[in-house]
């Protein structure tokens, strides 16, 4: 047998075994390093065996004296001699480590930790026989308090090493980090160390095969965490006292990264939430008051890169970001105002173009900072779709009302839609401009007013072939078809396709002339097209003057009539003359420096006033009455138009139209230019359009809001005042915000008209 | 710790010395049916040579024990999991196996102990399947010659004791 | 030398653990010291015995909700496996003996396969991979091979044999069953009740004319249910809890008329057993009752001249055959059920009950509607809601089904295998509960294959 260990015991003999177990338990817990040979090993394993098994199941009558049966087994001595070893041999280590401070305190109870729990695997396999029946037994039958070899170590050192000494090592550990804090280099392996020997003595009351991370979370984490929220509360309140707020949002982000990357390095990957919990407390929570109130100064001077800090540091904290998204929606909303009031005070009657761009700019401005600062984060996109809802649709310029934004976003919409001779804007930017106006008017509460008006500008432009672009046209139509629908835009639609039938019309009219009629005809003919437009899809009133088209004008759309009818039976042409134009040769005199005579692009209302002077060079104001029948406020505008461009002269010269007055064709008319455009609308007409638009628009609100009141009550039958009132706004508000007397009054009309009722009470009904 | 040789798959040859003093060769992975030997040679290292001294098993039944080993030598470790659930526990055995139990009654017992000393789980159930199924369906006077039990009743205790476990009579 | 009793006591146990009872107690009466090992102090011992024919009642135990399980406590402190299995194997005994003659202790017998069945549950067999439990297979092999097995079970034909069978009011078999004759002083006790609608419908039952009779005398008398058990097969005390004598005629009459349209309803104590509808079925875990998925049932009523006839008859007047007609039931209803945590289910009147329940599990929410009606008629809409009776361990269940847009009936009724078992049978009655308005039984359960078939369900 080996060196030092005596012969294996006999096997009954309890107090034998325990002193030859003791002895190998001994050398394996204090100087494994000194050697463990095979023959100690089975030694030792041999001797608790036979131990064990020293009691025979059947033999004879000796385990009846058991009062647990014939199961009883063997083991318990030496399991608790076992225990009172622990117990002493880790009084001994505890007595030890009061020599030791700080780091060299951790030194020691690891390299203990160490040397024990090694052992403690050691045994386990030497004691394999107790735990595989004696433990495994005690176990089955439920006892409390019996773990096996291995786990009775961990419990042990718990009990006897632990208690007496994880205060100390945890103050040593603190004082390491905090040095590590300051900035100084340590031995992180030690703390990660401790970490482990803490997280292994956890043991799960009701399964001690399982371990739970309990010690490990009051012994350490605790402590750790109470540590660092103090050093961090004293450290930011020191920083902010000497530092700016911008300073210290560096600082701070620094330090919550710093303490991200400090987990993986020595702890445990549970504690990364609650850390970040405590720094975050410590060095945001702490200091909201002073950071939201730098928000305001930085938005001011527009530090994107510093808002955006701020953003990221209080999106940490619970509700952190509530007070920053009130402020920048004040913000915004005053920016807004501020740019509205200023090209408000540049000129009276504000450019379309001037207003919708320095709305444009507002947005563009802030948008661009949610993105980039706050991250595009949704809740800031709504706060700054507030703001501009609020700006767009209530500022200086729509004092009046909220319908002067949508209608300056139409008349910018047509400017740029119009051929202008200036430059054409190319495609990508055009796409780019629309995207724009689609932005704004999103923001736009009445867009039943935008609609109104765009139509209107949409058919000038048709009738007048002044579009700059069929594509431009389209996409818009369809940009607008996204956002509002289809029944937004099917008038728009049926308006363009009224314009391609027109022209497929025109063409087959020109050859149905030219196979019905023979040359001579042919060359009679005033050259003509014309636009059948849909009643009903195109916002175009019947006009307003009398008029007596000249002779040659009646002849020509005679003959198309005819051409039409045949087509179409049934259908009634009704001509719109105040949208009609055409073009005249002035033959009696000569653009100047050129052998041709210079053409006149006039008004058809002009067109059959000059047409008077075929017959005779001089006209009195009388003769014109009579042979055109026109209106005065039509016919003086346009013979003004003539006087002011010198075809005509007054006489006497200066008077005024009225009569008396007679008019003389200027034979001696110059210009430099081959066509001359004498078609100039009228200003008053534009106002006047302009009021119309309006009043038009009044009135299909009333419709709409009726008839939104009889479809709720169709399929509602009774209803208090109050709740129809409510969801009738419901049901149109996406058109435009409607005013809760207007709907009152709406809802009298019905009554009076009947189809409503009043009932008992409040309530309504209705009528079939 | 020394761990045992993972990446060395040429056949690591170990020497035990049983108690009758016979020295037998075996190869590691064999003889690591056994758990305590593989404790042993995963905690000492067992890069020594030194004959692994096992002071309660003789040659025959050593030898007996290898031969399962060696036959055994690729079965999954045992589960770790309690196999109190007993609907697991079939008397089930595998032709190998029910041919190397055919043995005296004397080298089964033996057999068992040295697996129980050894720690084989594995055969150590086989062999108390073996055991179990030598008292299926016997009456107690075919258990009692079977296995040599005395009976040391009075025919009245006999006949009480009958009645008294009269219930678990299958019917 | 090495020997049998060379061993030591953790072999024999290991060698014993391969061992049934009968086996063990034959080694047992080989020797004193033999004996004496296999005592019953030896509780591991007898813990794997019991283990070879019974399931583990601790997996049962486990799956108690709180207060079911404190109310189990005190018996499995002193659970003891010799005694339970001994108890379990002298009942098995007592009705398998040759002998047909009368039970001595019928009450015993009935109570300990009670006993069984409450501690029976589910395991997947890692081979077969099929579930199954080995104490419904031990029931269902005693009704296999003991003589006239159906003896012990209760129903409401009357059988001299009958021994638990305490229906002393049908003293004369010949005369039809009426109001008249029926005297419910005589109550039928809870353990035959349960243990009748646990193992289904008796052959005898179901050739008999006076147990459909003497079924219909309960489920149809208004004076069964009313407000203090909100219409449903519960005591009349509104304490919330079972009224198990009603609850056995329901499903008497339910079981009947499932069998003659031709619907395989779950029965038999398998399907009684909590998760018979395996948990894992249930895609939400907060749907703790299994109610997301595809029910199948119908209900049944009585002609409503019949009904008042029956309920206004007294026993001086000419009495009425109510075995005579034939059953009417309604059209089989397929329901889509979904969890839902709507508010207005929360707030609706028609779901708000004052009983209480046990509160281990909160009450769920639910609507539907049904599908595979007729063509051309209006679907059916369904919402309800689902507790734990008091006790916590069977399933309430409030089914409120409207058309064209009214609410019409009310089901109320009670799974009683516990969560996620089998059917669950009821009484229906007009949500608006006038008095003397018709009433009648009905009967649900979840049907899985629709489920996993309508995508519902992840299959198991």
């Amino acid at each position: 047998m080996s060196s030092g260990m005596p012969p294996v015991p006999a096997k009954d003999d309890v107090k034998a075994t325990w002193n030859y177990l003791e002895a190998g338990v001994e050398k394996i817990m204090t100087n494994l390093r000194g050697g463990m040979d095979m023959k100690t090993y089975m030694g030792l394993y041999t001797a608790i065996h036979n131990f064990c098994t020293a009691q025979k199941a059947v033999a004879g009558t000796s385990f009846s004296s058991h009062n647990r049966g014939g199961a009883h087994l063997l083991g318990e001595d030496l399991y608790q001699h076992l225990i009172d070893y622990l117990k002493s041999h880790l009084q001994g280590v505890q007595a030890r480590s009061k020599d030791h401070v700080d780091e060299a305190l951790l030194t020691f109870y690891i390299k203990e930790w160490n040397r024990y729990t090694t052992a403690g695997q050691y045994n386990n396999h030497l004691f394999r026989y107790l735990n595989r029946h004696w433990v495994k037994r005690e176990m089955d039958e439920g006892k409390k308090n019996i773990y096996d070899i291995y786990t009775l170590h961990l419990v042990r050192w718990k009990e006897d090493m632990f208690v007496g000494t994880q205060e100390n090592v945890m103050r040593s550990v603190l004082k390491l980090v905090e040095k590590q804090r300051n900035g100084e280099t340590i031995e992180q392996s030690h703390i990660k160390s401790v970490v482990d020997s803490f997280v292994s003595l956890g043991l799960d009351e009701s399964d001690s095969s399982k371990s739970t991370l309990d010690v490990y979370k009051e012994f350490f984490e605790k402590p750790f965490l109470e540590a660092t929220g103090t050093y961090y509360e004293n450290e930011s309140k020191q920083f902010l006292a000497e530092n700016s707020v911008v300073e210290y949002m560096k600082k701070a982000e620094a330090r919550l990264q710093e303490e991200m990357e400090r987990v993986p390095l020595y702890l445990l990957n549970e504690i990364m939430s609650p850390l970040m919990r405590c720094c975050e407390s410590a060095l945001i929570t702490n200091h909201s008051q002073a950071l939201r109130e730098e928000f305001q100064i930085l938005l001011d001077h527009d530090k994107q890169e510093d808002l955006g800090r701020m953003y990221k540091l209080l999106a940490r904290i619970p509700e952190g970001l509530d007070p920053l998204r009130n402020r920048f929606e004040t913000h915004v909303r005053k920016a807004g105002l501020a740019a509205v009031e200023k090209v408000a005070q540049e000129c009276e009657a504000i450019e379309p173009k001037v207003y919708v761009e320095a709305l444009l700019e507002v947005h563009t401005q802030y948008q661009d900072l949610v993105n980039r600062a706050f991250n595009g984060e949704s809740e800031f996109v709504r706060s700054l779709d507030n703001a501009c809802r609020e700006f767009v649709n209530r500022n200086k310029i729509c004092k009046s009302g909220s319908n002067k934004s949508p209608e300056l976003l139409a008349k910018y919409t047509d400017t740029l839609l119009k051929k202008s001779t200036a430059k054409m804007t190319e495609e990508d930017d055009m796409e780019k401009l629309l995207t724009q106006i689609m932005t704004v008017f999103k923001y736009i509460e009445d867009k039943d007013v935008f609609q109104k008006f765009y139509s209107r500008m949409l058919a000038k432009r048709l009738v007048q072939t002044s579009s700059a672009s069929d594509d431009a046209e389209t996409s818009m139509i369809s940009k607008l078809k996204e956002a509002c629908g289809f029944e937004y835009t099917n008038k728009l639609q049926r308006m363009f396709q009224d314009m391609q039938i027109s022209k497929d019309l025109n063409a087959s009219y020109k050859e149905w002339c030219s196979s019905t009629m023979d040359t001579a005809d042919l060359r009679a003919m005033v050259d003509s097209t014309y636009h059948i437009l849909g009643t009903g899809f195109w916002p175009l009133n019947a006009p307003t003057t009398p008029f007596t088209p000249p002779q040659v004008i009646v002849k020509t759309y005679e003959r198309f009539a005819m051409f039409y009818n045949n087509k179409h039976q049934g259908r009634k042409l009704s001509w719109l003359w105040q949208l009609c134009k055409g073009e005249m040769k002035a033959n009696y005199c000569k653009v100047v420096g050129a052998k041709i005579s210079p053409t006149f692009q006039v008004s058809t209302y002009q067109m059959a006033i000059l047409l008077l002077f075929n017959d005779s060079d001089i006209v009195t104001y009388e003769e014109m009455v009579e042979g055109t029948k026109l209106g005065k406020e039509t016919l003086d505008p346009s013979i003004g138009v003539f006087i002011k461009a010198k075809v005509l002269l007054a006489q006497p010269e200066g008077a005024k139209p009225e009569a008396g007055t007679t008019y003389k064709l200027n034979t001696g008319f110059k210009t430099k230019k081959t066509k001359v455009n004498l078609n100039i609308g009228i200003k008053s007409e534009q106002k006047q359009e302009v009021e119309d638009t309006h009043k038009t628009i009044e009135e299909d609100r009333k419709l709409l809001m009726q008839s939104a009141i009889v479809r709720i009550m169709k399929s509602r039958k009774k209803m208090k005042h109050q709740q129809l009132v409510s969801e009738t706004i419901q049901q149109i508000k996406n058109r435009f915000m409607p005013r809760v007397p207007d709907i009152k009054k709406c809802i009298d009309i019905l009554l009076e008209k009947e189809y409503l009722e009043r009932l008992e009470g409040d309530e309504l009904g209705y009528l079939a | 710790m020394a761990s045992s040789s993972t990446n060395e798959p040429a056949k690591q040859i170990i020497l035990l010395t049983t108690s009758d003093n016979a020295d037998m060769r075996v190869e590691r992975e064999v003889a690591e049916r056994s758990i305590l030997i593989k404790n042993l040679l995963e905690d000492l290292g067992g890069e020594s040579g030194e004959a692994i001294p096992i002071p309660n098993v003789n040659e025959a039944v050593m030898k007996k024990v290898l031969e399962w080993c060696e036959q055994h030598r690729k079965d999954p470790p045992a589960s770790q999991d309690d196999d109190s659930d007993s609907r697991k526990k079939s008397t089930d055995i595998d032709e190998w196996d029910q041919k190397f139990m055919q043995v005296d009654q004397e080298m089964l017992f033996e057999i068992i102990l040295a697996a129980n000393y050894l720690d084989i789980k594995a055969l150590l159930d086989v062999g108390c399947k073996t055991v179990a199924n030598m008292i299926k369906g016997k009456s107690p006077d075919e258990i009692r010659k079977t296995f040599n039990i005395q009976n040391d009743f009075t025919p009245e205790e006999e006949d009480q004791i009958r009645r008294e476990n009269e219930w678990a009579e299958d019917r | 030398m090495a020997t049998l009793a060379e061993l030591t006591p953790e072999i024999l146990d290991i060698v014993l653990s391969y061992l049934g009872p009968q086996d063990i107690t034959r080694f047992g009466r080989t020797s004193q010291g033999a004996n004496a090992f296999i005592r019953p102090s030896n509780q591991l011992l007898w813990r794997s015995a019991f283990l070879h024919i019974f399931d583990d009642p601790k997996v049962a135990w486990e799956l108690l909700q709180p207060v079911a399980r404190a109310a189990n406590r005190a018996r499995e402190s002193v659970w003891d496996w010799h005694y339970e299995l001994k108890r379990r194997c002298t009942a098995r005994n007592a009705v398998c003996d040759g002998d047909t003659t009368a039970l001595t202790d019928p009450t015993g017998v009935v109570t300990t396969f009670l006993d069984i069945f409450e501690t029976a549950s589910y395991r997947t067999d890692p081979i077969l991979m099929r579930r199954s439990s080995l104490n419904v297979d031990f029931l269902n092999n005693i009704f296999e091979v003991a003589p006239r097995p159906e003896r012990i079970v209760h129903d409401y034909h009357r059988d001299i044999d009958s021994a638990s069978l305490p229906l002393h009011f049908m003293a004369d078999s010949s005369r039809p069953l009426t109001r008249a004759n029926l005297w419910r002083r005589t109550l039928v006790p809870d353990w035959a009740s349960k243990f009748h609608i646990f193992y289904g419908a008796t052959k005898r039952e179901g050739d008999s004319v006076r147990a459909k009779a003497a079924a219909r005398a309960l489920v149809y008398d208004w004076s069964v249910t009313g407000p203090a058990s909100d219409y449903g097969p519960l005591k009349q005390d509104q304490s919330g809890t079972v009224n198990w004598q009603v609850l056995e005629a329901i499903t008497s009459l339910m079981n009947r008329i499932f069998d003659t349209i031709g619907l395989t309803i779950p029965m038999g104590f398998k399907s009684h057993i909590p998760y018979y509808v395996s948990r894992q079925t249930f895609r939400n875990k907060d749907d703790w009752a299994g109610i997301t998925g595809s029910w199948v049932g119908t209900y049944a009523f009585l002609d409503y001249r019949a009904l008042v006839h029956y309920n206004f008859a007294n026993h001086l007047e000419y009495s009425m055959d109510l075995g005579a007609d034939q059953e009417a039931c309604g059209d089989v209803m397929r329901l889509k059920l979904e969890l839902s945590n709507d508010e207005d289910l929360r707030n609706d009147r028609k779901l708000i009950t004052r009983m209480p329940s046990c509160t281990d599990l909160p009450t769920l929410y639910f609507s539907g509607s049904s599908s595979g009606r007729p063509i051309g008629r209006p679907s059916i809409l369904v919402r309800g809601c689902a507790s734990l009776v008091p006790g916590g361990k069977q399933v309430r269940w409030r089914f409120i089904i409207s058309y064209a847009g009214a609410d019409q009936w009310q089901l109320e009724g009670i799974q009683p295998g516990g969560i996620c078992s089998g059917a669950v049978y009821g009484l229906w009655s007009h949500v608006e509960h006038e008095e003397h308005g018709p009433v009648g039984p009905f009967c649900y359960y979840f049907d899985s294959a629709a489920s996993i078939r309508g995508h519902c369900l992840d299959p198991e």
